[in-house]
Order: structure tokens, then C-alpha cells, then sequence
């Protein structure tokens, strides 16, 4: 009884050793030491047996205290009818201490039993009898800020990176460049093209009746009217004034509409080209001021005077054209 | 009264003028614009506000001018503790009859020099421009007029603005005119120079009585003013509030807030009051371009954006005046 008790003791011992040796999961880190926002590559290799199928490690949603960037496909590799699984997850931690990512468990069973979980799920949701567990060990490391060197000097900061050129781009840019001087250059072209072709307009001379031509005119025309024969005197004498200051403005190029009498004389005695008609104009500013501003109702001789006044100013001072300025001037 | 008549009349009644600016001239250097806008301020019946630095005779020729009239005058340097009272009046207890009795202040005068006006309170200038405009005192339960003819110059220094009140837009406009007072030229000054250092100012006499100048009022206000030079200061003053409708577009966004209606008013008192001292019974444009400066510049308001561009009142009367069409 004794040594079938022995038997079945050995048989028990030696079956579950055997069976734990064809499954391994190990996790670990490249480094136990890492910076504040270091990309922390944390590994999960399972090692089992050809004739056995692992459910994937799933436990993203249990991690806590780090976070997760990255989760990279599983590497395969097979050797003397082993298979490595290497599950590799991208953490990473913004804030200084130490981490220790606890060992979870991994679910797998033989291929030939039944297959009651079609799709893997997460290992807490696998039950039972078919499928068997192995915890990943913990992993621990260090998440540590800046270390100041008290007993270094303080350096500069690092000089900017150069971004090597991209020769592709500056070959871009080039081809774009000229594709748009080119379709420019057409453009002109064509326009230039059909400006030719169309009938040109033919450019009519600007006419431009000189001053005391005008006015002269315009003194014809009040003189017709027959303003003060008619008994509008004060019209008349507002009229003529307006002539002669508006001959001033053209002929002398100076606001005489917006003077009053004394700066209109004052602005004439400044050119030494008006000295024949200083005085006379003097009179009749003087005098169509009076019946303009003061009811003065001049003798008929006076009105007369006016007009003769007016005249002389014009044709004492006629502009008289000796050299092509741009326009031609019409004789009236 | 026929235009011919009044102005033989004028030319008569007005001889004063000459006489008033010679004996102002013997102590005046120069400033015959100061002086001219002084004459005006008095045949106008308005009220004269000069500004300029110190030291440019303002006072002076305040003084003068009434030592010149025989008028009665008076001076009141503005201080920031001046009180109305001290302006107007007050009524004093008397311990011996046990009765109130009224002590008239210094405005019972002809001549009033405001000195320095913006340098008192706004209840005294309210008090000193109320009187202006009443020409009428109120103390205690008494109402008193003031003596004609009543004459306020105020000054006013442009700088050294620490610890002055401004006069209100408001109050501005109730003088008539607001004159600009500048340098003498360098002949001037080197007369001013010699005649203070040596002593040689003459004597000022009494040249003309008030009631002279009140007589002279009542011709100022028959000087003749012909409907275009009534429609030539109204294009002027409606420019300043419109200026788009006269072709000065540009002007729209340097004005604040155009003349008052005071504008127009101050403006023909003052070109008839300028014919008269140019001894004419009519006014012509060239009275109303001559004070347009002076009634104009304290009545309008530059915007921020002239402000930035250094542009003042002066520089937009003057493109008014460079626009709108003499009659």
C-alpha cells in the first residue's frame, strides 16, 4: 500500500513539475532607471510548447500608475519546439517615483481539448478547468526627474538642430516656381497677343481753350445778356467779378474765387507780370464790391466802365503760348 | 438810413479808433492784432478771452486800453481758492446796526481782467460767465446790473497746466472771440527792450468816454451786411459742422462737434465791428476772413485723429476758408 502510495506521489510531483517547465511568462524592462517622460519599453515572453495555445495578454485597462503609448504587435520565434511570444507594450511616466507594474496572469491550455473560448478574451473573463494559469512576474523601476550637477559649471543651452535639407523639396519648390513664372509668361503673352489684335483707339488731343479766351468769351456772353440794362445790377456786377477772378485763378494759378479783394490785389502785386493791371483791377473790385455789399447803384457809365475794366485786365495779361505743352489750344 | 449817409457817419464817428490806438500804442509795442481784437471785443459788445504765454503784454494792454477810456477797471487774479463771493459781492453783517449790508465785488467794473482764468475753480468761472452773460449780478435777495460798457478780457496760459481747470466748451463759447497772442518780432522787442530799460513809455490819456463807446455801439450795430456776406459766414459755420457737403471730405473725421449758432451771431457782430474800425458803414468778406480765426477756433473741436496728426482748429478754418467761395 505504502509503495503504491509512493507511485502515485512520484507520478503527481513529477507530471506537475514537467508541466510547469513547458510554460514560461517573464516580464521585463530594458532598464530599471528611467527619465520623466522616457518612452519605457515594457516586454512580456511567454514560452510554451507547439502543441499549446496561449490567450494574449490583455491588461491594459488594469495598468494604473503608468500610461500606455504603444501596444506593438507580438514577435513569434520557435526553437527546439518551443515558441517565444514577445509582447511588447510602450509606457510611459510624467511624474517622478518608483513603479512596479505587478505580474499578471496568462492563460493557455493543450490544443487538443475543446476550445470553449473561440475568440481570446481578457483572462479574468476565461474560466476554468481547461485552461491553466501563469503569472508574469513584477517588474519594478525608477521614474526620476533631471539630476542637477551642483559641482558643474552652468552651461548653455544646446545650439539649435539643423534639419538636414530635403533635397526632394528644394527640387519642389524650384519645378513650382517656374511652372508659375511660365503659365505668368503665357499669360502675358496671349494678353499682349490680343491687345495687338485689337483696333487700336485713336487718342483725341486734349483741347484746352486758353484763359483769356475763355473769359473773354464769357464777358461776350454776360454782355449779351443784358443784366443791368434789366435791372439786375448787383447780378451783373457779381457776375463780372466771378469771370475776372476765375481768369485769375487759370491765368495766374491762384484761389482767387476763395479771396477776398485785398488778398486777390495783395497776390497780384507779388508777380511783377501784373503791374499794367493793378490798378484797374483795383477799381473794379473796389467798385463791384461796393454794389455788391453796400446797395450802390452806379450810373449806367459805371456798368459800361465795368465791362471795359474787365476787357483790359483779360487782354493786358493774355497768355500767350510759346511752347507745346502737351495739348493744343483752341482759337475761339 | 442810406449806406452813403452812415458811411460819412462812420467815417466821422469813428475817428476815435485812431486816437484810441495811438495812446495804446505809446505803451504797446506792436500786438496791433491783440489790440484790433480788443477794439472789436469792445464795439462788439463781446467778451475777450487771449491766450498766450507770459509776458506778452497781455495784461498790459487790458490796462491800457481802459486808462485810455476813462473807464472804470478792474483786476482779479484767478487762484484756486477764489471763491464767487470774492467776484461778485457778498453781504457783511453789520455788529452796529444789526443789519446786512452789500459789499459789491471787483466785477462792478467796465473792464474786467480775468487773469489767468483757468487757474480758479469751475464754480467761479460759472459765476464770472453767468455775469457775462446776464450782465446782471444776484446778491443775497438784490439783483444788480453791471455798468455799461461791460468789457471781461480773460487770459489764459497755454502751458504749466498742472493744477488748472479748463474751461468748459461750454463757457468758451460765451466769449466772442479767443485771441492768440505771439511773439513780438525782433524789431519789436528791441523797441520793447530799450523802452522798459530806459523808461520812455508815455503817458496814457483819456481818449474817449464810455458813453462814446456806447454811442459807437449803436453804429456798429447799423453797419450794413448784405445778404451774400449773411450766406458767406453761413457756409463758413455749416462747413464746420458738415464740411462733405461743401467738398471737404477730408475733413469729416478731424472734426469732434462744428460752431455753435453763437458762431454765426459773433461772427457778423464782429465784421460789422471790424468795417467800423476800418471806418465802413458795410461789411465786406474780407471783415469776415479777418476774424474767422478768432470766433471760430474756441468754437469747434478737433477729433482724436486730428490730435494724433497735430492738426488743429486753426488748420481746418483755414482749408474752410481756402474752399468755400468769397461772394
Amino acid at each position: 500500500m505504502v509503495k503504491i502510495l509512493r507511485v502515485i506521489f512520484c507520478i503527481f510531483i513529477f507530471s506537475f513539475n514537467s508541466f510547469a517547465q513547458q510554460v514560461n511568462a517573464r516580464a521585463y524592462t530594458d532598464t530599471t532607471d528611467y527619465l520623466i517622460g522616457d518612452r519605457i519599453s515594457y516586454k512580456v515572453e511567454i514560452t510554451f510548447p507547439e502543441n499549446y495555445i496561449i490567450v494574449p495578454p490583455n491588461f491594459l485597462d488594469s495598468i494604473s500608475n503608468v500610461d500606455v503609448w504603444e501596444v506593438k504587435p507580438p514577435v513569434k520565434s520557435s526553437s527546439g519546439g518551443m515558441i517565444i511570444s514577445v509582447y511588447e507594450y510602450i509606457l510611459s511616466r510624467f511624474d517622478s517615483s518608483d513603479v512596479i507594474i505587478p505580474g499578471y496572469p496568462i492563460r493557455y491550455k493543450k490544443k487538443e481539448l475543446p476550445d470553449e473560448q473561440a475568440a481570446p478574451l481578457p483572462a479574468e473573463f476565461l474560466t476554468d478547468s481547461i485552461y491553466q494559469t501563469k503569472v508574469t512576474n513584477s517588474v519594478k523601476f525608477t521614474v526620476h526627474t533631471l539630476r542637477l550637477l551642483k559641482q558643474e559649471d552652468i552651461k548653455d543651452i544646446k545650439e539649435p538642430i539643423l534639419i538636414p535639407l530635403d533635397w526632394w523639396i528644394v527640387i519642389l519648390f524650384i519645378l513650382l516656381v517656374f511652372g508659375i513664372l511660365t503659365l505668368a509668361g503665357q499669360i502675358f503673352i496671349y494678353y499682349k497677343y490680343k491687345k495687338k489684335r485689337e483696333p487700336s483707339q485713336e487718342i483725341i488731343p486734349k483741347v484746352q481753350v486758353l484763359p483769356h479766351i475763355k473769359a473773354l468769351k464769357d464777358l461776350r456772353a454776360l454782355e449779351e445778356k443784358h443784366l443791368w440794362q434789366d435791372g439786375e445790377v448787383k447780378q451783373y456786377h457779381s457776375r463780372i467779378t466771378e469771370i475776372i477772378r476765375r481768369y485769375f485763378e487759370e491765368r495766374y494759378r491762384m484761389p482767387a474765387l476763395e479771396l477776398s479783394t485785398s488778398e486777390v490785389l495783395n497776390n497780384l502785386k507779388q508777380r511783377s507780370d501784373t503791374e499794367v493791371i493793378r490798378n484797374v483791377t483795383s477799381n473794379f473790385l473796389n467798385n463791384a464790391d461796393l454794389v455788391k455789399f453796400a446797395k450802390f447803384n452806379p450810373m449806367p457809365s459805371v456798368n459800361e466802365e465795368m465791362m471795359t475794366q474787365a476787357k483790359e485786365i483779360v487782354k493786358q495779361t493774355e497768355f500767350v503760348p510759346v511752347e507745346d505743352r502737351g495739348g493744343e489750344y483752341e482759337n475761339v | 438810413m442810406d449806406i452813403a449817409e452812415l458811411n460819412e457817419k462812420i467815417k466821422h464817428e469813428s475817428a476815435f479808433v485812431d486816437l484810441l490806438q495811438n495812446e495804446i500804442g505809446k505803451v504797446i509795442i506792436g500786438q496791433k492784432v491783440m489790440i484790433e481784437r480788443l477794439l472789436i471785443g469792445l464795439l462788439g459788445n463781446g467778451h475777450v478771452l487771449l491766450e498766450g504765454v507770459p509776458g506778452l503784454a497781455k495784461t498790459l494792454a487790458i490796462k491800457t486800453l481802459a486808462s485810455a477810456m476813462k473807464a472804470k477797471y478792474q483786476r482779479i487774479q484767478f487762484t484756486p481758492d477764489l471763491l464767487p463771493a470774492d467776484l461778485v459781492g457778498t453781504m457783511i453783517y453789520n455788529q452796529k446796526d444789526g443789519n446786512f449790508f452789500i459789499r459789491k465785488g471787483p466785477i462792478f467794473a467796465n473792464f474786467i481782467l480775468a487773469d489767468e482764468i483757468n487757474r480758479a475753480p469751475a464754480k467761479v468761472q460759472s459765476a464770472l460767465l453767468e455775469a457775462m452773460q446776464e450782465r446782471q449780478v444776484t446778491i443775497g435777495e438784490e439783483t444788480f446790473y453791471l455798468d455799461e460798457p461791460f468789457l471781461v478780457l480773460a487770459t489764459q496760459n497755454p502751458i504749466e497746466q498742472e493744477g488748472t481747470y479748463p474751461l468748459p466748451e461750454a463757457q468758451v463759447d460765451r466769449f466772442m472771440l479767443k485771441v492768440k497772442i505771439t511773439y513780438p518780432s525782433r524789431e519789436e522787442e528791441l523797441k520793447i527792450m530799450r523802452q522798459n530799460v530806459n523808461k520812455t513809455e508815455g503817458i496814457v490819456q483819456p481818449v474817449i468816454t464810455p458813453q462814446e463807446i456806447i454811442k459807437a455801439r449803436g453804429l456798429v450795430q447799423e453797419v450794413y451786411v448784405d445778404e451774400k456776406i449773411e450766406k458767406y459766414i453761413l457756409d463758413i459755420v455749416f462747413a464746420t459742422r458738415n464740411p462733405k457737403l461743401f467738398g471737404l471730405e477730408k475733413l469729416v473725421d478731424l472734426i469732434s462737434y462744428g460752431a455753435s449758432p453763437r458762431a454765426s451771431i459773433n461772427l457778423a457782430l464782429g465784421a460789422k465791428a471790424m468795417a467800423f474800425i476800418k471806418r465802413r458803414g458795410y461789411v465786406i468778406p474780407e471783415d469776415v476772413r479777418a476774424i474767422c480765426f478768432d470766433v471760430l477756433r474756441h468754437r469747434m473741436a478737433v477729433s482724436y485723429e486730428a490730435e494724433a496728426e497735430e492738426i488743429t482748429s486753426e488748420n481746418i478754418i483755414e482749408e474752410i476758408l481756402n474752399k468755400i467761395e468769397v461772394p
